[in-house]
């Protein structure tokens, strides 16, 4: 056996483990999904909130203040500071170094939105749920809360490259929410627009 | 025992930054918040500035925590294989690292993907075939190990080879996506395939650089090797044409010592008559040294000639021959009765022990000693055992006595050589012991018999 051999295996199973999210199936055909909804389901004020911490998920705190909508972005919200708020949006994204930035494990964070959408379902609250780091974050803790928050979503939305994780679009496709997915992160201001007005 | 410490200490070194390494992710909780802090802030305010700041804050600390992981393995690795230029090392290092890294990612959910590690080993597997034989190895491979650790954690922040599997890693996915928002990837795409680029760069031509040092020292030293082979190679040919020249001279001598000796036969033949008895006497006297001297020739032109000789007959010979005046040095001299007869070539093997014995004088340089001769039969033969209390001989130059041309007094250097010559072509061996400081001893053995023993030297440095 040659000494290039493990550099040349190396290089191969680089490049068989770098190509393998190709070889997924697409499940983009079987989407029905929407540009955006015919008419608002939610009302403000906003209860916009973290499910999993991600640090990203700060974003969603700067597209309401670019839509001008009313609301607070509180990532640890509890099930009893729902009572002030008339619409639930939820951005999911599970970071194990964002739960430990805010001193919590992952069970209580699945735990928090639980008794939140809970709590949403007996306030006849509204819920929608994002996703917004696309393929780059689809791990089994992120679509488990996806999982988790999908019997008690009224919209989702998210980016075009999660089309390919089943998971995510099966679990909203069993619940019957509507979803959108667009492009890019800028295109998400238009759906979410068209959700309260 | 030097090989023993050379693989022990850079393994005990690499087990210790592996700990380290593995304990990183926990170590370095302020690091991870002050990346989401800014992180946060950049979001909050839009301010790439922010988001570059904890994009490099990032890069440094993955850098670090890689840099550990990659180091000590390679550490524990070549400690254990001793050859960091085979296929057992490379697969070795693969195996090591992969694992240290797939603990990491189980206890810290640090990366998912693989596929990074792959193709940095790949790299830093091809590259290291360039500085195996370097003498700074571990440095090198530091150098290189830093610059494209580095390299590939740019990488890990390009934005479009997400899909790739670069960059699965917590951070890395917020600081994508925050880029995304905030610049549509513009940013990070940019300058992370520059930095990478360069950083690739620098880590490929200081290997290629180093290769070329260590080529051109290579040389250097083989130049150096066939230059002394030169000097040898002239120096032998000196010599040859000295002795060839001194031969000539010696044989030369031969013809004015027959007409000599006819003239003599004439003058005897002449006075054969006469009474007086001084002449007659004179004539014979004149006859036996022209005889001797004949003989002495002939020993010297023809190496083999050799004959029975007394050894008391023989070192006073030698000793006759040695210039002892304005010396402080005392000779002793004890030689064991009843001692056979040695079978030399008298002029050679007298040249030889007078070599010895002077070598041990101009040791002293001028100050006082002494030098014991002692002569006895030890089993089948004769030793001739030398020894003083000069200053002796340096331990890193007993291997280099017997060389020709070698000499502390700029002498020509010939000594000890004809020495080991001479013993070598009597079937006798020598040896040498010195303590520095202490004493010299020489010890020849010559076979009683010139069909015994046989021609070997040895070094005993006591």
């Amino acid at each position: 056996m040659k000494k290039s051999s493990a550099v040349i295996g190396c290089f191969l199973a680089g490049l068989l483990l770098a190509a393998s999210p190709f070889a997924r199936p697409d499940s983009a055909a079987s989407i029905n999904s929407y540009p955006n909804l015919p008419a608002p389901i939610g009302e403000e004020t906003i209860l916009f909130t973290s499910a999993g911490q991600a640090p990203e998920n700060l974003l969603l705190a700067k597209m309401a203040e670019d839509l001008h909508l009313e609301g607070d972005y509180r990532p640890r919200a509890l099930a009893s500071d729902l009572y002030d708020y008339r619409t639930l949006v939820i951005i999911v994204g599970n970071s194990p170094y964002g739960l430990q930035y805010r001193n919590k494990t992952f069970t209580e964070e699945s735990d928090r939105i639980k008794q939140l959408l809970n709590e949403a379902e007996l306030r006849e609250v509204p819920v929608i749920i994002l996703h917004v780091a696309g393929t780059k974050r689809q791990d089994n803790q992120t679509v488990e809360l996806i999982e988790t928050t999908a019997p008690y979503a009224d919209y989702f939305l998210g980016l075009k490259s999660i089309s390919s994780s089943t998971k995510i679009i099966e679990s909203m496709d069993a619940a019957n929410v509507p979803v959108t997915l667009v492009q890019d992160l800028e295109d998400l201001h238009t759906p979410l627009n068209s959700a309260f007005r | 025992m030097a090989d023993y410490k050379n693989n022990t200490i850079p393994g005990l070194i690499g087990f210790f930054l592996l700990t380290y390494g593995l304990f990183f992710p926990s170590l370095s909780a302020e690091w991870v918040s002050f990346i989401i802090d800014r992180l946060q802030e950049s979001m909050e305010i839009m301010d790439s500035g922010q988001l570059l700041i904890a994009s490099f804050a990032y890069i440094s600390r993955n850098a670090l925590l890689y840099f550990l992981i990659y180091f000590s393995t390679l550490l524990i690795v070549s400690a254990l294989t001793k050859n960091t230029d085979s296929i057992a090392f490379s697969f070795l290092f693969i195996s090591a690292t992969l694992t240290a890294v797939f603990l990491i990612n189980e206890f810290y959910g640090e990366s998912s993907s693989y596929a990074p590690h792959f193709f940095s080993l790949g790299l830093l597997l091809a590259l290291n075939s360039y500085i195996t034989k370097q003498r700074y190895y571990y440095l090198t491979f530091a150098v290189i190990l830093f610059f494209l650790i580095t390299a590939m954690q740019c990488l890990n922040l390009i934005p479009l080879l997400s899909q790739w599997s670069f960059g699965a890693d917590d951070l890395a996915i917020s600081l994508k996506t925050a880029d995304s928002f905030i610049t549509e990837d513009q940013l990070f795409t940019a300058l992370y395939f520059v930095l990478f680029a360069i950083f690739f760069l620098i880590a490929v031509i200081f290997a290629l650089l180093v290769h070329l040092f260590n080529i051109q020292i290579t040389t250097l030293k083989r130049f150096q090797v066939q230059e002394k082979e030169l000097k040898e190679t002239r120096f032998a040919l000196t010599e040859s044409k000295v002795y060839e020249e001194i031969h000539s001279l010696v044989h030369d001598l031969k013809t004015p010592l027959v007409t000599v000796r006819g003239l003599i036969s004439l003058i005897a033949m002449k006075y054969e008559k006469t009474e007086d008895k001084k002449l007659q006497d004179y004539l014979t006297r004149v006859d036996h040294s022209i005889d001797k001297m004949n003989e002495m020739i002939s020993e010297i032109l023809y190496e083999n000639t050799k004959k029975e000789i007394d050894v008391d007959e023989f070192l006073r010979y030698v000793i006759s021959h040695l210039v002892l005046d304005d010396q402080k040095i005392r000779l002793e001299m004890e030689v064991q009765e009843n001692l056979p007869y040695i079978h030399v070539n008298k002029i050679r093997f007298a040249r030889a022990i007078a070599n010895l014995l002077e070598n041990a004088i101009i040791s002293f340089e001028g100050k006082a000693g002494f030098i014991q001769i002692d002569v006895k039969k030890v089993n089948d033969t004769v030793r001739f055992q030398i020894r003083d209390n000069g200053p002796g001989i340096k331990e890193e130059l007993m291997q280099e006595i017997w060389k020709e041309g070698f000499s502390t007094k700029d002498s020509s250097g010939l000594g000890l050589s004809f020495v080991k010559r001479v013993v070598e072509n009597h079937q006798g061996t020598i040896f040498v012991s010195s303590t520095p400081g202490s004493h010299t001893q020489m010890d020849i053995y010559l076979p009683v018999s010139s069909g015994q023993g046989g021609a070997f030297y040895d070094i005993d440095h006591r």
